[in-house]
């Protein structure tokens, strides 16, 4: 069943892959490493329908990739307020998002205030009318939660 | 302890210490819904490919929506909803256009693997409100989405009306009539690849704005297009008259004379070329050096599941090459001996499992993953509590 899967959604998985990487080969790699990891598994898809599967392979192309990214390229978070070290790329973006979604809501929201919108503890402060120095508290236990599960250096 | 594998949507918010007692792992699960309360108690419990967590509080009414397949949310669908709508889709999600307000409401959240087609205009809603394991695509105002290849000819041209398209592949190598393309069709997107002619390319440039962003392979204009898997010998080679050809899949060609193949063909445009090893040069220089690879006849491709055991490599001719991009085993019969003896080489990109001694005794260049055989994998039990559910709540 998965290699009847495989064969029909290839191109659609090649072309997911090639929206989180720059390289047509990392794609290629990036796919070609879920369906090893399918067939390795290959039982687990006796019950399910094609489409389960194709879903299956969605969310491993995206894991595999995360996996990958966080092997080589772990993001450094400054708490110094006035640098962002966040480099602005598509595959840290995919990454950065799927990262802070560990994160309860609110502290979600801090970490995107200070390191997408770019704004410092004052402005963040003003927004949530609470001080900077909790701002500064919170953005430090968010900081921590992320380092805890392995997602930021340092 | 045990196991819960293979749901599509866990409900896990009014779980106990109790009812979670014996689970040890979540396996395989599209959504997994957990409420504050809940949150720590399966934090100690191991996850394996998980599509998405959400928080949601327990006494918060929702209605599920689960679909495998396409499912289609539109205006009519969320006005009939009383409670907020959790949604879930493994395939195809189709949000049709509808005030953004309304969607804010009664959605509360979406997991989709797979692909999400919405209006431009709702696409920031949908992605704050969605975990999306797969592509999205905004269609712009009036647009229609074709999810598949388009030929790009007469045919095709004639259906339309005022049409404004959005396609993945776009294939145009047909001489296009500008003044009737211009009158049927409004706009085009395309997202993924554009296959075209130079002279095509001229009409189609006024009516499609993101040429810089699709891969685009230029053809010439005397060309020929073909789909799936194209085989070129001495009886099919006749049915080219100097075209040149392009194919998306596999071309095959054997059995030809080099000078009988530049005879009947220009130029080649294709991912995946397969030829005689007397043909590699020629074949090449057709396809201005792309990637060909030599076929030879006992040369073993496999693609899906195969095994091979002592029998089946006794009985070739000769020693055979293997190219596994599925799952190889080599089974126990095979020993070390009758593997050096028949096998040639192995390139492996997906998964190999052999004996130890066979797997570390033949040539193997290993892209992919190569393990032993072992037994005991098959007689390992897993005790599992629930599995194979559309819903299921702790």
């Amino acid at each position: 069943m998965i290699y009847n899967v495989y064969e029909q959604y290839h191109k659609e998985f090649i072309r997911y892959a090639k929206s989180l990487v720059k390289r047509k080969e990392d794609a290629f790699d990036i796919v070609q490493d879920a369906y090893v990891k399918a067939l390795e598994r290959e039982e687990m898809f006796d019950n399910m329908n094609d489409y389960e599967i194709k879903g299956w392979f969605f969310r491993v192309i995206k894991n595999t990739f995360i996996d990958n990214f966080r092997k080589n390229k772990k993001i450094v978070f400054c708490e110094d307020e006035s640098i962002i070290t966040r480099e602005t790329n598509m595959e840290t973006d995919i990454y950065f998002n799927d990262m802070i979604d560990i994160l309860p809501e609110d502290l979600k929201e801090l970490i995107k205030l200070k390191y997408v919108d770019g704004l410092n503890s004052r402005q963040i402060g003003e927004l949530q009318k609470v001080s900077p120095s909790t701002i500064r508290n919170r953005l430090s236990l968010a900081i921590n939660k992320l380092r805890d599960g392995g997602y930021v250096n340092g | 302890m045990g196991k819960v594998v293979n749901i599509c949507l866990l409900d896990a918010r009014k779980a106990t210490e109790q009812s979670l007692s014996n689970i040890t792992e979540l396996e395989n699960i599209g959504s997994l819904i957990y409420s504050d309360t809940t949150a720590s108690l399966i934090s100690s419990i191991k996850k394996i490919n998980i599509g998405s967590m959400v928080k949601i509080d327990e006494d918060e009414s929702i209605d599920y929506m689960t679909e495998n397949g396409k499912a289609v949310i539109d205006e009519a669908l969320l006005e009939e909803v009383d409670n907020k709508l959790f949604v879930l889709v493994n395939g195809v999600c189709e949000i049709k256009e509808m005030p953004k307000e309304l969607f804010k409401e009664k959605i509360h959240s979406m997991t989709v693997n797979g692909l999400v087609i919405c209006p431009e205009s709702l696409k920031s809603v949908v992605s704050i409100k969605s975990k999306i394991n797969g592509l999205t695509i905004a269609l712009k105002e009036g647009h229609r989405f074709i999810d598949d290849t388009v030929l790009l000819n007469e045919t095709f041209i004639v259906k339309q009306v005022n049409a404004k398209l959005t396609i993945e592949k776009l294939v145009a190598i047909d001489k296009i009539d500008e003044d009737s393309f211009n009158e049927s069709i409004e706009h085009i997107q395309i997202l993924d690849e554009l296959v075209i002619t130079k002279g095509n390319l001229k009409i189609l440039r006024k009516t499609t704005d993101n040429l810089e962003e699709v891969e685009l392979t230029i053809v010439p204009d005397n060309s020929v297009f073909k789909e799936g898997t194209v085989e070129i010998n001495s009886a099919t080679i006749k049915f080219y008259d100097g075209e040149s050809l392009v194919v998306d899949g596999k071309l095959v060609i054997k059995d030809v004379a080099p000078e009988e193949l530049r005879k009947h063909i220009t130029s080649i445009y294709s991912d995946k070329v397969f030829c005689d090893e007397e043909l590699f040069e020629t074949v090449k220089e057709l396809c201005n050096n792309s990637n060909v690879k030599i076929m030879n006849n006992n040369d073993i491709h496999n693609n899906g599941k195969l095994i091979i055991d002592k029998n089946y490599l006794l009985g070739l001719e000769g020693k055979v090459a293997i190219d596994n991009n599925g799952k190889l085993v080599i089974d126990e019969s095979v020993t070390l001996e009758v593997a050096k003896d028949k096998i040639k080489n192995i390139t492996n990109k997906g998964l190999l499992k052999a004996d130890t001694s066979v797997l570390s005794g033949i040539p193997i260049i290993n892209h992919g993953k190569l393990s032993p055989i072992d037994n005991t994998d098959e007689k390992q039990e897993n005790n599992i509590i629930y599995e194979n559910m559309l819903v299921l709540e702790l």
